[in-house]
């Protein structure tokens, strides 16, 4: 399976430049898709939801136009949205046969079964009775992921589905979304850059509406061997260095600023080499850091 | 808080909604002054008659009740938003978390919606203000502009109003934090104002009335009774009495909605704490928390689960879509609340049910369904306008709308499925109020349930309108893709259903969901028309098929809402699948259209409002010339008629015999012809001199001239069979089992006045020359005809009726022979004595039973009086026959002799509701009377007060009367006719009922009487005129006020002396052709007979309009041993006359003034008359022979006054 998306373009009304000449392939397997908030992660996992129209642009799952052919993508799609609500007054279980018979999930007991199976797979399935308006953030969320993956859908997008959760259910969802990406397209937006770098074998990330950069993390990270230092300074200091180094970022260590600087030699004394990690990547490609050193 | 209010005035300010409101408002108010002021040809709303000014002051109070009543959902929507701003935003606990005081945060809220509200409202007075100053309105209509007409009762009215209603929505939203219960209190809202609307309907629970209504609307009616029209034009309901406890008592619920949200509110720390609670319960346990932690890296596969789109899945998943939606309807409380409400006012309305001064018809089930179908309806409605809004927009309200619009064929599903919900719920309403329509017949003691009658009418007639205004609720909603301004769209298109395209087009296939207006009858059925009303059902059905496929195109199943964006997506959903079904069910609708229109308005006319008013003013200006050309007379009438009620077909062949009464010869005689008249010809050489077919103006004229006292046939055939229907219905003379029709459909001759545009104001505006209302008693030749008809005096009158065999068909005269012919009866009547030109012919399926009464002159033989009746309503035709004895007794002995030998009461169908009286034959509707309930009638235990009023018996009096009083001696065509005619009929009337009855039971009668007489003062259209030139249009005045005053000069002046004027006045008159009698002739005859002391009386009850206020201030009583009571009075007494704008002039008052003394148990011990000659307050000192227990200053309605109570005034002992 692959998605193409080319040329997407969206501006809203109040000017805001969501989605500028966006061309994007994903294949089969885990995309990760990460931004800072309002670099159009959602425009664009909404515009693939079917849910938005773009100015302009194509998207192409196989050979599903994705902007024209709705009810055929949403024959096959699973979308989890950033915030969202359940009824009030229904249980888990009901809720999920629901989603089941919508998804045309045939014969009563493969919906039981189906429903059981995949309650049990989010851990839900001691809390099937329950009414879901009485579920904890987690409980809600997996919820989510369950009603998403009702109907075997091939095409799924999770939009921040770990924004709200504690670090131990960030965990559990994330092996839940790993253990499902076989054969299937799953992307996923965050801005928890470890999310991406624990799951997808693909990424891209995105600022201001624009794709900055795509590829196998792995890969992109290798783009940075060797480029990246570090050094313990101090506050005072900040700003000059500042001045002087591509900063990627920083971050206290006890107390004082542990800088990451990306150049291709040694940048000055007292700099220690790095191992690349994704946070490097990431902020360099917000900061707009040539990467491949021209 | 000034800050918060600030900011939240100006977050609204910046958003559509608000500015969408007012200029609704601005609209209505417009509309509203553009309708009233003329402004559209030949629709003009009379909201007050012709003599208020539309801008006055009177009918601007009016007008801001009926707004504020309507506005109801716009408060909701502007002030429920409001309450929920935080909360909605998910903002709660930030906002909260501030340093924000719980009094500011409550108090600055409502502050902010009640001035949002009230900016809303300015909309109304703009729309108002500048509706009056359109140049094209007539100006006859207004007057001048004053301030007080705006502000008053926008501070009266509205203001507390949008107080108490801002403070409900308000504060229980706060409360409840559920927008949910605002529905709930518009329900109970509506209801009270329902509730208080039908408790006006009787006098004794007026003030209960006045104070349950929330808007004030009632309570301005009950303290406006007696305004006159020049009141209404110069001041509003005045603040008193029970409107200022009503304003009190409703700014009050407010107050108190206000301290308990305060008191009750809590700010966040107490939420917050509450739903943590609730979330550490259902915290996963650790452990197992832990082993979830260890991913197995296991393979996701979903069990083995068979997948199809097949018709058969689609169904299934259909069938969930339903069963989410419809659980989340029945097990919705307010859903339940809803229906309670319903419920109680269904109750309550049973329990007034058909009422009439009083007594109540027995529950039969088109009264029931009357109920349920009247303002029962607007409770369904609401249903649909807020539940289908709930569920449409239920996804988005939990937030899982995304989720959601991302499967696949969830659009057209789910929407049909929420669709059918709500219909279901109108389903389960209709028959709950169904069961509750049963259950209040059986606790009538009524047990004649028409399950089948109950069925059809709710469920074939009445539920496809209410799924025909779902759907409209569905695309509205749909449109506006927000909750509370949807609401205020239905209601938007509600009002521009009822109040603008019904009246302004009037075309069925032009108003969403209109049809022709089917009116169920005990004995015609539903009529022909329940058909057709299918047909226009099918037509709408195949336009709301096509509504609702634009409905899911449109319906907002994205993420962007802005309009653009929506339409943009609108668009790119229409694939070819949509396009083609789009397109079948355009042709289809529109070949079904085309049909209809085909049917409505080409094969059969269609005349849009104005044409009507066109084709009179027309009319007048091109014939008008020959209003006074001399014509022959109608002398004979004589016809065959013949009724199909199967074939909906009706022939008449027959003739009349023109006279030449003149001392001229005439060359031209002038017919007007009807649609239904196939054939006219003179049995004398003529040629058609002129033919217009548009007005139905023929002249003929003769080749030989038609000389003094000559005569000439007229031949006339006429037929109805409806081709196809109307946009009526059929358009048939015939009905199915109740047809009956007057002379109008016969030809006349003559140019036809009455046919003339009579509204003043509409004359002036066209152009008209002025025209008074009624000639007036000195005009020249003024005698020279009666009022009923133009055309003819006394006429011989014979018809053959025949109708199908099981029908009975009767007509005036006496029925000379009846047989069976081919299968059908016929029936043969002939007048014994001349008659006017005045005659109906009535068909229908009839039980007969019938008695002998003797008159009093015993020369003459025994008549036969007969009541023909539909079989199932056999309750009061006993007590009928009864009283026409009672009555010909009465009238025979008191009056003259019975002219006929044969008196019939006839029933038919309740399409008209009166009774009336053509010679010797009283069609009686049955609606009024036939089934009243009557049992109690007799019941002497019961108190003055719960004594009823035995309607049937009085009205059939009347009638009775009418044989003496329009078809002995019938007035001349001039004003005052209507004293001469209804009043003295009335009189003779109350007479008869005080004879089988007593004076406590016309006591009863008249406060009622009264009552609807000066509530009449302010609707006058015509200046109020004395009873001797009283105007045709005046009829409160006639039979209200002129009867009222004629008894009370029999009680004073004593009956017999009132009796001989009468007797002289038919001797004088009666059967008499030219020259006709004028009210003055009467009032001579009144003033020759009676003793100059009653002069001034006389002249004051029919000469002048004179009103009298009196009280008593002081009352009490000291018992001599010799068980003497002598009784001090203090008694005020103001008299004045009025003319006839209301402007009143006090007189010195010189007079006889009754007096009547009651006992503890309410019966008259003692009955006075005291003389007073001033003004001011008077002792009166008085000795009784029994103890007064209370004293009532004109207990009996002698004297008009605008105070209609008379209430007892107790009598203290010293």
């Amino acid at each position: 399976m692959q998605l193409t998306i080319s040329n997407l373009n969206k501006e809203y009304s109040n000017g805001v430049k969501a989605l500028q000449n966006l061309d994007l392939s994903i294949k089969s397997g885990m995309f990760g898709l990460l931004g800072p908030n309002g670099a159009g992660k959602s425009t664009l996992m909404r515009t693939l939801a079917t849910l938005q129209e773009p100015d302009n642009g194509e998207v192409w799952l196989d050979d599903i136009n994705v902007l024209k052919e709705k009810e055929k993508v949403k024959q096959i799609l699973g979308y989890l949205p950033q915030e969202f609500g359940l009824y009030k007054g229904v249980t888990a279980e009901n809720l999920m046969v629901y989603f089941a018979r919508m998804k045309n999930v045939y014969s009563s007991a493969g919906l039981k079964k189906t429903v059981h199976y995949l309650l049990e797979k989010v851990n839900l399935y001691s809390d099937r009775k329950k009414h879901v308006n009485t579920f904890s953030g987690g409980m809600k969320q997996r919820l989510g992921i369950a009603l998403t993956l009702t109907g075997d859908p091939s095409l799924i997008i999770v939009d921040e589905p770990t924004a709200g959760l504690d670090p131990a259910e960030r965990v559990r969802f994330n092996n839940l979304l790993s253990d499902i990406s076989q054969d299937k397209i799953v992307v996923l937006s965050t801005h928890i850059v470890d999310d991406v770098s624990d799951l997808c074998a693909q990424m891209a990330i995105m600022d201001k509406g624009r794709l900055k950069i795509q590829g196998r993390p792995s890969e992109l990270l290798l783009r940075l061997e060797g480029k990246i230092w570090e050094k313990q300074i101090t506050k005072e200091e900040y700003d000059l260095y500042e001045m002087d180094h591509n900063i990627i970022y920083s971050q206290l260590f006890e107390g004082n600023p542990l800088i990451r600087v990306f150049s291709e030699h040694l940048p000055e004394e007292g700099f220690r080499p790095s191992n690349p990690c994704l946070e490097d990547l990431y902020f360099s490609t917000i900061k707009n850091i040539e990467l491949c050193g021209g | 808080m000034w800050r918060m209010i600030n900011f939240e005035i100006k977050r609204n300010m910046s958003r559509p909604a608000i500015y969408i409101y007012w200029l609704m408002f601005f609209a209505l108010g417009f509309f509203i002054m553009q309708l009233a002021g003329g402004a559209f040809k030949g629709v003009r709303f009379s909201i007050s008659g012709d003599a208020v000014h539309v801008n006055s002051p009177g009918i601007f109070d009016i007008l801001f009740g009926t707004f504020s009543y309507l506005g109801i959902v716009i408060a909701a929507a502007i002030t429920v938003p409001v309450a929920f701003r935080d909360f909605r935003a998910n903002a709660a606990e930030m906002f909260f978390s501030l340093p924000v005081k719980r009094n500011a945060y409550v108090f600055s809220g409502f502050l902010s919606a009640l001035l949002l509200n009230i900016f809303a409202y300015t909309g109304l007075i703009a729309g108002l203000f500048i509706g009056t100053k359109m140049p094209y309105l007539n100006q006859e209509l207004f007057g001048p502009f004053m301030a007080e007409a705006y502000y008053i009762p926008f501070l009266v009215k509205i203001l507390p109003n949008l107080f108490f209603l801002t403070a409900i929505f308000y504060g229980l939203t706060l409360l409840k934090r559920n927008v949910m219960i605002n529905w709930i209190s518009i329900a109970v809202v509506y209801l009270l104002y329902a509730l208080g609307q039908k408790l006006l309907s009787d006098l004794d629970t007026h003030t209960l009335a006045a104070l349950l209504d929330p808007f004030g609307i009632a309570s301005t009616i009950v303290v406006s009774a007696g305004h006159s029209a020049g009141e209404m034009n110069n001041q509003a309901a005045s603040m008193a009495g029970v409107y200022l406890y009503n304003r009190l008592l409703w700014v009050g619920v407010g107050v108190i909605v206000l301290i308990a949200t305060w008191y009750f509110f809590r700010l966040s720390s107490e939420v917050r704490v509450f739903m943590k609670r609730k979330h550490n319960k259902f915290r996963m346990p650790e452990k197992k928390l832990l082993n979830s932690l260890i991913s197995k890296g296991s393979i996701f596969q979903l069990p083995e689960m068979s997948r199809s789109s097949g018709f058969k899945q689609r169904l299934w998943s259909f069938f969930t879509h339903l069963q989410i939606n419809m659980k989340w309807l029945y097990g919705n409380l307010y859903f339940w609340m809803l229906l309670l409400l319903t419920i109680i006012f269904m109750g309550i309305s049973s329990r007034l049910a058909g009422k009439i001064y009083d007594t109540e018809t027995y529950p039969v089930t088109w009264q029931m369904l009357l109920i349920l179908n009247g303002t029962i309806k607007l409770f369904v409605y609401l249903f649909i306008a807020l539940f289908s809004g709930e569920l449409l927009f239920r996804e988005r309200a939990s937030g899982m709308h995304e989720i959601f619009n991302a499967q696949a064929r969830v659009r057209l599903q789910n929407l049909w499925a929420k669709f059918l919900t709500v219909i279901s719920g109108v389903v389960v309403m209709l028959l709950f109020l169904m069961f509750c329509g049963m259950i209040a017949q059986s606790l009538k003691g009524y047990h004649n349930f028409e399950l089948t009658l109950y069925l059809k009418d709710l469920f074939a007639l009445r539920l496809p309108d209410y799924i025909l205004f779902a759907f409209m609720a569905f695309f509205l909603h749909v449109l506006v893709n927000n909750k509370y301004a949807g609401f205020v769209a239905i209601l938007a298109f509600y009002l521009l259903k009822q109040y603008v395209l019904s009246p302004l087009i009037g075309h069925n296939l032009l108003i969403f969901g209109g049809r022709p207006n089917v009116v169920y009858s005990d004995m015609n059925g539903f009529g022909y028309d329940f058909i057709v009303s299918w047909w226009f059902f099918i037509y709408w059905f195949l336009f709301a098929g096509l509504l609702f496929m634009i409905t899911a195109l449109i319906f907002d199943d994205g993420s962007e809402h802005d309009f653009k964006s929506r339409f943009k997506r609108a668009l790119a959903k229409r694939n070819k699948r949509f396009n083609t079904n789009f397109a079948i069910q355009l042709l289809l609708f529109g070949i079904f259209a085309a049909w209809m229109i085909w049917q409505t308005s080409i094969r059969n006319d269609f005349y849009w409002p104005n044409k009507g008013h066109e084709l009179v003013v027309d009319y007048e200006q091109k014939y008008c010339k020959y209003k006074d050309l001399p014509q022959p007379k109608i002398v004979e009438v004589n016809y065959k008629a013949d009724l199909w009620p199967d074939k909906k077909s009706l022939d008449i062949e027959g003739y009349y015999w023109l006279k030449n009464k003149t001392d001229k010869p005439m060359t031209e005689i002038h017919l007007n012809y009807s649609d239904l008249i196939t054939r006219l010809e003179l049995s004398k050489t003529f040629s058609i001199k002129h033919k217009d077919e548009k007005h139905g103006y023929y002249i003929y004229s003769l080749k030989n001239n038609l000389l003094p006292e000559d005569s000439v046939r007229l031949n006339f055939h006429l037929k109805s069979v409806p081709e196809g229907f109307t946009n009526s219905g059929y358009a048939s003379v015939v009905q199915p089992n109740g047809t009956f029709f007057y002379n109008s459909l016969f030809p006349s001759v003559g140019y036809n006045e009455n046919r003339e545009l009579s509204n003043q104001a509409d004359r002036k505006k066209e152009g008209l020359k002025e025209r008074l209302p009624e000639n007036s008693l000195n005009a020249p030749g003024v005698r020279n005809q009666n009022f009923i008809s133009r055309d003819a005096d006394f006429i011989r009158y014979e018809a053959v009726i025949s109708t199908s065999a099981e029908q009975t068909a009767i007509t005036p005269g006496k029925l000379i022979s009846r047989c069976i012919k081919n299968d059908r009866n016929v029936f043969h009547y002939k007048s014994e004595k001349p008659m006017i030109n005045y005659f109906a012919v009535l068909s229908a399926r009839l039980s007969r039973k019938s008695c002998l009464w003797q008159a009093t002159d015993s020369t003459i033989n025994p008549l036969e009086l007969t009541v023909l009746y539909h079989p199932d309503h056999d309750y009061n035709v006993d007590m009928m026959l009864q009283t026409m004895k009672q009555a010909l007794t009465y009238y025979d002995s008191v009056y003259s002799t019975y002219q006929f030998s044969q008196l019939t009461v006839v029933e038919f169908p309740r399409f008209a509701t009166y009774a009336q009286s053509f010679p010797n034959m009283i069609p009686y509707s049955e609606g009024i009377g036939f089934i009243a309930d009557l049992k109690d009638i007799r019941d002497t235990n019961v108190t003055i007060a719960e004594r009823k009023i035995n309607y049937p018996a009085w009205f059939i009096a009347h009638e009775i009367a009418h044989q003496w009083w329009a078809h002995q001696l019938i007035a001349a065509d001039a004003e005052g006719a209507q004293f001469l005619m209804e009043s003295i009929t009335q009189y003779s009337a109350y007479k008869l009922m005080q004879q089988k009855y007593d004076d406590e039971l016309i006591r009863k009668l008249f406060r009622e009487e009264t009552f609807k007489y000066v509530s009449s003062l302010s609707q006058m259209t015509l200046e109020e005129r004395p009873l001797i030139k009283v105007a045709g249009i005046q009829s409160s005045i006639y039979y209200r006020k002129g009867a009222m005053e004629l008894f009370a000069l029999d009680k004073q002046w004593g009956e017999e002396s009132m009796q001989k004027t009468l007797q002289e006045f038919l001797k004088q008159y009666a059967y008499k052709s030219a020259p006709y009698p004028l009210s003055i002739d009467y009032i001579d005859i009144l003033k020759s007979q009676s003793p100059d002391s009653l002069n001034q009386l006389i002249d004051d009850k029919f000469s002048n309009i004179c009103f009298y206020d009196f009280e008593v201030t002081e009352a009490e009583y000291r018992r001599t041993p010799k068980l003497e009571y002598f009784v001090n009075l203090k008694v005020t007494v103001e008299k004045v006359y009025a003319d006839g704008k209301g402007k009143e002039m006090p007189v010195q008052p010189n007079e006889y003034i009754p007096l009547g003394f009651y006992s503890d148990d309410g019966e008259l011990v003692d009955f006075r008359y005291v003389k007073l000659n001033a003004m001011g307050e008077r002792k009166v000192q008085l000795k009784l022979n029994r103890r007064p227990a209370s004293v009532v200053i004109d207990p009996f309605y002698q004297r008009m006054s605008k105070n209609y109570k008379r209430e007892n005034v107790d009598v203290a002992i010293i």
